[in-house]
């Protein structure tokens, strides 16, 4: 220890000794009971109230999660090491909630808000309680500005606005979490802070997504709030909610902020543990009745607030794993209806190559058509439409010599379309891009295009279109709107390149 | 500790009228008996036969209550009941229960002192006041009422002590 730290901590010490006097301290305490699992079963706390914060004699902290007529059901939030039967537990009068300040951004923290990167320690500004009011009808403002993903896919038929819940939802390595990556790593220099919030996974699979992060300078307006599956089922529990509440700081001075809760089904798995240890009733799948409300009150906390009020913003990215792809299980349909829509990723496209795998059938958007820009509106055209004709019309390919003209062309345009929405990981394409193919591809520039050349040739068009026709890049980044001149001089751009 | 049950069965107790001296003698003799509380609570015996013991060994009093907790296998928690009962008929009295553990025992006129705040705080007739001599205190005294705990002593505020040089 250096000299200069000593003689602080010597005056540290002295002065609390120099102003130690013996006070009269009024504390409520309650005794233990009975404990395992992480649930605590404490006699007394007569005033305790539902979520408050509690604590244990070895200084570990619980939950109060039930109250009963003599006693208090607790979780508890660190180990139960050295406590036994007749501790005592004392109330905090404190609702249990996680310390924030600006200093989280570009560092990664548990459930409790303490860091876990080894980069020292964090300064608080400020308490937030975990479990906060949704806010009122009041408060909030229509989704109108978009939050731009940077998957051609995703911003062109299923666009998301600032202050929207979209789901991401798919069976296990269909790419949601890449999904969310990517979003992440298109808000750089979108004055958008990034919350990601990683429920019940693997350690190592944290670490990966924080040196992604970090490698491409995504941490810089980023958090993580990692809960691993290591993790005490009550941590898991309530990882989300101490990620939003870092959101809600953010948001209250009028930042955007983009939140990912990765994955929720753990989420629900986490809290049905801890409620049949609480020995609550089980229902559908074992489920406690109210996890549609550990959901619904969660979600409803993104929103966009009014200028008055703040006017930041909350977007939620929440991820539900489904199994064999059945949306029409307890957790999924859930969320599904709590959400303003949903990306559904399909392992058979994402066996196909087809990558980001989502189906166009299934997935929507319910309030993004009002936050796409104009520009990216017109672009898209009949984008949809064309994709739904392909995948009717797709089963006939094998009969390809005995169709007629305007059904190869169909199938021709529906293949070079399926071909221009592939996108690699961590590429998100920028709005100027996805204009420019999207209007190409309108235009049937693709359609003398081989699909293996597809991938060389956008390429190139695009490197043709910066060198040449840097102000039609311009004028999109800047005007965000698709004129009919504009149409014209990226067509006739397109076809110049052609040539 | 006293459980809902428990809390229960000294409501009834209560409703029954009977003399604290049988609540306490009958107490008395589960304790100092305890064949006689194995077999009341043991399952194997004959409801018939444990009534039979109990009409011979209790005051007829409280026969029946005793019976009742038979039926309802509750005898091993008598004294929790008790405890209950005397919870109760504390608070039906308007008398506050206490305990106060103290390294030097306090004088009469600080123990009033204590007994008028008791009353005053919690709007109370009377205080029935425990005295408990706790060495480990180091020095100064803790008041427990309920849930709630006084600290005024060394240990304490040794405590707290390291818990704010903890947090610094």
């Amino acid at each position: 220890m250096s000299n200069s730290k000593q003689t602080e901590l010597i005056s540290v010490l002295k002065n609390e000794i120099k102003d130690f006097e013996v006070k009269t301290t009024v504390r409520e305490t309650g005794t233990l009971l009975r404990m395992g699992d992480g649930i605590a079963s404490v006699y007394g706390l007569d005033q305790a109230m539902y979520g408050e914060l509690v604590e244990f004699e070895t200084g570990v902290r619980g939950i109060v999660q039930n109250l009963e007529a003599k006693t208090a059901g607790c979780v508890l939030l660190g180990s139960d090491h050295g406590l036994t039967e007749g501790a005592k537990v004392t109330r905090t009068k404190k609702r249990a909630g996680v310390p924030v300040s600006n200093q989280l951004i570009g560092r990664v923290v548990n459930a409790l808000g303490s860091p876990i990167d080894g980069k020292g320690a964090i300064e608080a500004e400020d308490y937030f309680p975990i479990e906060n009011e949704a806010p009122g009808v009041c408060t909030r403002k229509p989704v109108t500005v978009p939050l731009q993903t940077g998957i051609l896919t995703i911003d062109s038929m299923f666009p998301i606005g600032r202050g929207q819940r979209e789901l991401i939802i798919g069976d296990r390595q269909t790419g949601k979490t890449s999904i969310a990556i990517d979003t992440i790593l298109n808000q750089k220099g979108q004055n958008v802070i990034c919350i990601y919030v990683a429920i019940g996974q693997k350690t190592s699979t944290v670490a990966k997504l924080v040196s992604t992060l970090t490698k491409h300078g995504a941490m810089d307006y980023s958090i993580v709030v990692s809960s691993p599956a290591s993790d005490l089922a009550s941590l898991q529990y309530i990882a989300p909610y101490a990620g939003t509440a870092m959101a809600e700081y953010f948001m209250k001075q009028g930042r955007d902020v983009l939140i990912v809760y990765d994955d929720l089904s753990k989420h629900a798995v986490a809290y049905r543990t801890m409620s049949l240890l609480l020995e609550r009733s089980p229902g559908r799948e074992a489920y406690p009745g109210d996890v549609f409300y550990l959901h619904s009150r969660l979600l409803e906390r993104s929103c966009r607030l009014e200028e008055a009020y703040g006017g930041g913003s909350i977007t939620a990215l929440p991820i539900i794993e489904t199994l064999a792809g059945d949306v029409s299980a307890y957790i999924p349909t859930n969320v599904i209806s709590i959400t303003d829509g949903q990306i559904f990723l399909e392992s058979e496209l994402f066996f196909a190559g087809n990558r980001p795998a989502v189906n166009v059938g299934l997935s929507v958007s319910r309030v993004g058509g009002a936050a796409q820009t104009k520009a990216m509106k017109k672009a898209v055209g009949n984008l949809r439409i064309d994709l739904a004709q392909y995948r009717e019309m797709e089963v006939f390919t094998q009969f390809a010599s005995d169709l007629d003209k305007t059904t190869k062309e169909l199938l021709n345009h529906g293949k070079h379309l399926m071909e221009l929405l592939k996108q690699p990981l961590s590429k998100p394409l920028p709005l100027h891009e996805q204009v420019i193919l999207l209007v190409a591809a309108n235009h049937k520039i693709f359609q003398g295009v081989s699909l293996k050349e597809m991938k060389a040739f956008r390429s190139d068009l695009m490197d043709y279109f910066r060198a040449k026709h840097s102000e039609i890049i311009e004028e999109i980044d800047e005007k965000k709107v698709l004129g009919d001149e504009l149409t014209e001089k990226i067509v006739r751009a397109a076809k110049e390149f052609q040539k | 500790m006293i459980t809902q049950r428990a809390f229960h069965f000294a409501k009834v107790l209560t409703s029954l009228q009977i003399s604290e001296e049988v609540i306490h003698g009958t107490e008395q003799c589960l304790l100092i008996c305890l064949e006689l509380t194995e077999a009341l609570e043991n399952p194997l015996v004959k409801k018939m036969e444990k009534y039979k013991v109990i009409e011979t060994v209790f005051d007829a009093a409280i026969v029946d209550f005793m019976k009742l907790l038979c039926a309802h296998e509750a005898i091993g928690i008598f004294e929790e009941i008790q405890e209950a009962y005397e919870a109760l008929t504390f608070e039906q009295r308007g008398i506050l229960k206490a305990k106060l553990c103290y390294t030097m025992e306090p004088e009469d006129a600080q123990l009033e002192q204590i007994k008028n705040m008791l009353c005053e705080k919690y709007q109370k007739k009377d205080v029935f006041l425990q005295l408990e001599e706790a060495p480990s205190l180091i020095g100064g005294f803790v008041l427990y009422v309920g849930g709630t705990e006084f600290d005024k002593s060394i240990k304490g505020a040794i405590s707290e002590l390291q818990k704010a040089l903890i947090e610094r």
